[in-house]
């Protein structure tokens, strides 16, 4: 599933991710990479950006690129 | 002594001996800086405040040793302009010798690993690298234990200490670490452990750089990860395709794709340095409370809009008051000049030009101060960071991006700032966009002009109840700037082509109580420059309009009619007539050219010489009293008000702006058109404002 599927304040573990390559290279700079615990903390209307707690940080994607990213559900 | 260093010149990159910080954005590293230097350079609660490098000096005992802060990046491998500096200058670094004697990497202790990576990609460089463990306070209040001797020497650093910058806490400590890794520097940094396979993989790669020049261990591992994941050459090597192709093969056939190939190999290596507790996930934090309400769906936009409405009425109401001190201060020192002078040509031209001039202008003082507070209140509180994400999907739209949001906010004040914070923006075409319809949004230049016509022209009365009709119609003035950039932005971003799609990875910091000494900091350095500004560029011309509205004199003492100064706006009169404009103004708008509130302490000047120079006349009065001495009528009505603000709303004026857009698009090609589309605009919108109004018949 992707992020994107999590309810708000749910956690998730990340499967993988997605998108261009130097984007993903960002990505995993900024913390995101499979193993790793997200939690979806809110989405904005319309589609817009998502923000994410990834360990202590909080990093706000764009919804398309977001929805790359897989996870499966932290319980 | 070793650490006697000379002191070097601002441009100079070579820098031997300095201390160079590097950190993540928001990391603290500007506080620490100013912690260090004594100095006041902007701190703010907005990743990618700094966009510069900045160096000062720190006393360390006896010592001077020069501090360079730069850019916070999150990786040496950068995305936008910002990054890009940071990475060139550790390049020149390496390419020159001129390393610095030891860098200190700022890192925020409550977001370890993140904030090590970097400091991991520095460790490479053969440079002492001292850990500032910042934030302390907040990662004590989390509880967070970091065991700082250990991870000293799992990483190979040269110290880490513990500091906050905030509270200026461990900066004793930290000044010691330096001294004594300066005097005794050993290299010892852990080296990046790479799996076997991986190097066997990218073996063709590592070969190059073997070849290629004389680099350690680390920095050759470095460089040769680095070029497999992007695809570039590194130090003074240019790496050959066919290497770079067979590493990356060989990588994908035992199933590693090569472009994440250096963050991924990093993290294997921080997971096993860094303590497992400290990776663990926050539950929900103040903060995130906070944004339940402040970027809620619907709650979020209307506080947006709440609070800038908020903003600009206060910028008209709070003011009043102060605005009448400075008013009267100035009028009755002009009166006292007028009248404790002897009769002369420098007493006339003291108190028509210059306290006439000046003076006008410094009344928006007030203004302009309250305006910078709120901004700075804004950004200081991490506000402005939600703002852009609130706004990222109608900036896409309109060609811009999330974080054009904050360049064109900070356009309210001054677009030079502005225009260099656009350097956050990853993508050239979004970036370049940006700065071309920052000067649209109506800057404090411009304030001095819409209070001026707003004052004088319409009525103080009070509209459902709680707008006042003034505030109200300053709030149209900026409205009608931010719209026309928004749909500016649209074709603009039509034109300009890039292959690069942007990407927005935005960090939210957490809300921080402002600091208010920081806040007041960067409420007095502006003032300031408006206070020397209206010294300086209208002091200049107010003189040399004083002149030219005054002479010739003719046999009944000087007659403003005949001056050269008319004859000059009067020339224009055809052109400008149109849009409801009298020889006056005319000449206003020339010398707006400098900066856009010479205007007013250009018809200052002219109605001080008007008046004869016995007293310092009000500038508010002298425009409403103003009567065509043909027909009897004003001259100047609520509809001329209404056209020239909106000419102030497009016109461009201001010199410094079309500077600093040359420096940063590195072309004339882009001031030159700004010139034109803005001067087109402007004369259109009055136009159609005017003639409009003529029509409708607002006379
Ligand atoms: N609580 C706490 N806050 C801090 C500390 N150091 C810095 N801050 C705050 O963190 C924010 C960012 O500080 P800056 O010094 O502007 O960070 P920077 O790394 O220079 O940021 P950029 O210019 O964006 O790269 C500001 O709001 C500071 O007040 C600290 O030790 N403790």
């Amino acid at each position: 599933m992707s992020i994107l599927d999590l309810l708000p304040s749910q956690t998730g573990i990340i499967v993988s991710l997605g998108g261009a390559p130097e984007f993903q290279a960002r990505l995993i700079e900024m913390g995101f990479r499979a193993g790793i615990k997200v939690r979806l903390v809110q989405k904005m209307p319309f589609q817009g950006p998502v923000q994410l707690r990834i360990q202590n940080g909080m990093i706000s994607l764009r919804y398309a690129d977001a929805s790359k990213i897989k996870v499966e559900i932290h319980e | 002594m070793l650490l006697r260093l000379k002191l070097k010149s601002m441009n100079n990159l070579s820098g031997i001996g300095a201390i160079a910080l590097i950190g993540n954005p928001n990391s603290g590293k500007t506080a620490l800086f100013n912690a260090l230097t004594g100095l006041n350079h902007k701190v703010s609660n907005y990743p990618g405040v700094t966009v510069e490098r900045k160096t000062g000096s720190c006393t360390i005992g006896d010592d001077t040793i020069e501090i360079i802060d730069l850019p916070g990046t999150y990786s040496l491998v950068p995305e936008s302009q910002d990054e890009v500096i940071v990475a060139m200058e550790v390049d020149s670094w390496l390419e020159s010798d001129h390393a610095p004697a030891c860098i200190i990497s700022v890192v925020d202790a409550t977001n370890l690993e993140r904030n090590l990576y970097l400091t991991s990609q520095l460790l490479d460089l053969g440079i002492p690298v001292i850990v500032a463990l910042n934030m302390m306070d907040l990662a004590r209040n989390k509880s967070l234990a970091i065991d700082a001797e250990k991870l000293n020497s799992t990483l190979g650093t040269a110290a880490i200490v513990p500091i906050s910058a905030r509270y200026r806490e461990g900066i004793k400590q930290l000044k010691y670490q330096v001294a004594q890794t300066i005097r005794h520097p050993v290299d010892q940094a852990a080296l990046l452990t790479i799996p076997d396979p991986v190097k066997e993989a990218i073996g063709p790669m590592i070969k190059e750089y073997k070849k290629g020049g004389n680099y350690t261990d680390a920095l050759l591992h470095s460089y040769a990860i680095r070029s497999v994941t992007t695809g570039q050459g590194y130090g003074n090597t240019t790496i050959n395709g066919s290497s770079l192709e067979s590493s990356r093969a060989n990588l994908r056939s035992i199933g590693f794709p090569p472009e994440t190939l250096e963050p991924t190999l990093r993290y294997h290596w921080l997971d096993q340095v860094v303590p497992a507790a400290e990776i663990h996930i926050e539950t929900q934090t103040r903060s995130e409370k906070i944004d339940k309400v402040l970027i809620h769906k619907w709650i979020g936009p209307i506080v947006f809009v709440g609070l800038l409405t908020f903003i600009f009425q206060a910028i008209f109401s709070w003011s009043t008051i102060p605005m009448d001190w400075i008013d009267s201060g100035i009028a009755s020192f002009g009166n006292w000049v007028a009248s404790t002078l002897p009769a002369s040509v420098l007493k006339d031209l003291l108190v028509e030009g210059i306290i006439g001039g000046a003076g006008a202008v410094l009344i928006f003082l007030p203004q302009i101060i309250i305006l910078i507070f709120f901004l700075s209140l804004l950004e200081d509180t991490g506000y402005m960071a939600r703002v852009a994400i609130m706004m990222d999907k109608i900036m896409v739209k309109v060609g811009l991006h999330g974080r054009s949001v904050l360049p064109l906010m900070s356009g309210y004040a001054c677009a030079i700032p502005g225009i260099m914070a656009t350097r956050t923006i990853d993508s050239w075409k979004e970036r370049l966009v940006t700065i071309l319809v920052l000067p649209l949004m109506s800057c404090s230049a411009r304030l001095p002009v819409y209070a001026l016509m707003i004052g004088a022209f319409i009525p103080q009365v009070t509209i459902w109840g709680i707008f006042g009709l003034q505030g109200l119609t300053l709030v149209v003035m900026y409205f009608l700037g931010t719209i026309t950039a928004l749909i500016l932005s649209i074709f603009f971003s039509r034109w300009v082509k890039e292959e690069r799609k942007s990407s927005f990875v935005m960090e939210l910091p957490p809300y921080r109580v402002p600091v208010m000494k920081s806040i007041f900091r960067q409420v007095y350095t502006r003032g300031k420059l408006f206070v020397m500004d209206a010294g300086k560029i209208i002091m200049a011309i107010s003189i040399v309009l004083w002149f030219l509205a005054s002479f010739p004199e003719t046999e009944k003492g000087s007659d403003i009619q005949r001056s050269y100064a008319a004859k000059i706006g009067h020339a224009m009169e055809p052109l400008i007539k149109p849009l409801g404009f009298d020889w006056k103004i005319g000449i206003g708008l020339v010398t707006s050219f400098a900066a856009r509130e010479v205007m007013v302490s250009t018809l200052a000047t002219i109605y001080n010489v008007e008046g004869g120079g016995e007293n310092v006349v009000s500038i508010t009065e002298s425009l409403k009293n103003d009567l065509n001495p043909e027909t009897g009528e004003p001259n100047y009505t609520p509809l001329v008000a209404f056209s020239l603000m909106v000419f102030y709303v497009y016109a461009a004026q201001c010199m410094a702006t079309f500077a600093i857009v040359k420096r940063e698009t590195n072309s004339w090609k882009w001031p030159v058109f700004m010139v034109f589309y803005m001067t087109g605009l402007a004369y259109l919108a009055s136009l159609i404002v005017y003639q409009g109004g003529l029509i409708l018949g607002y006379a």
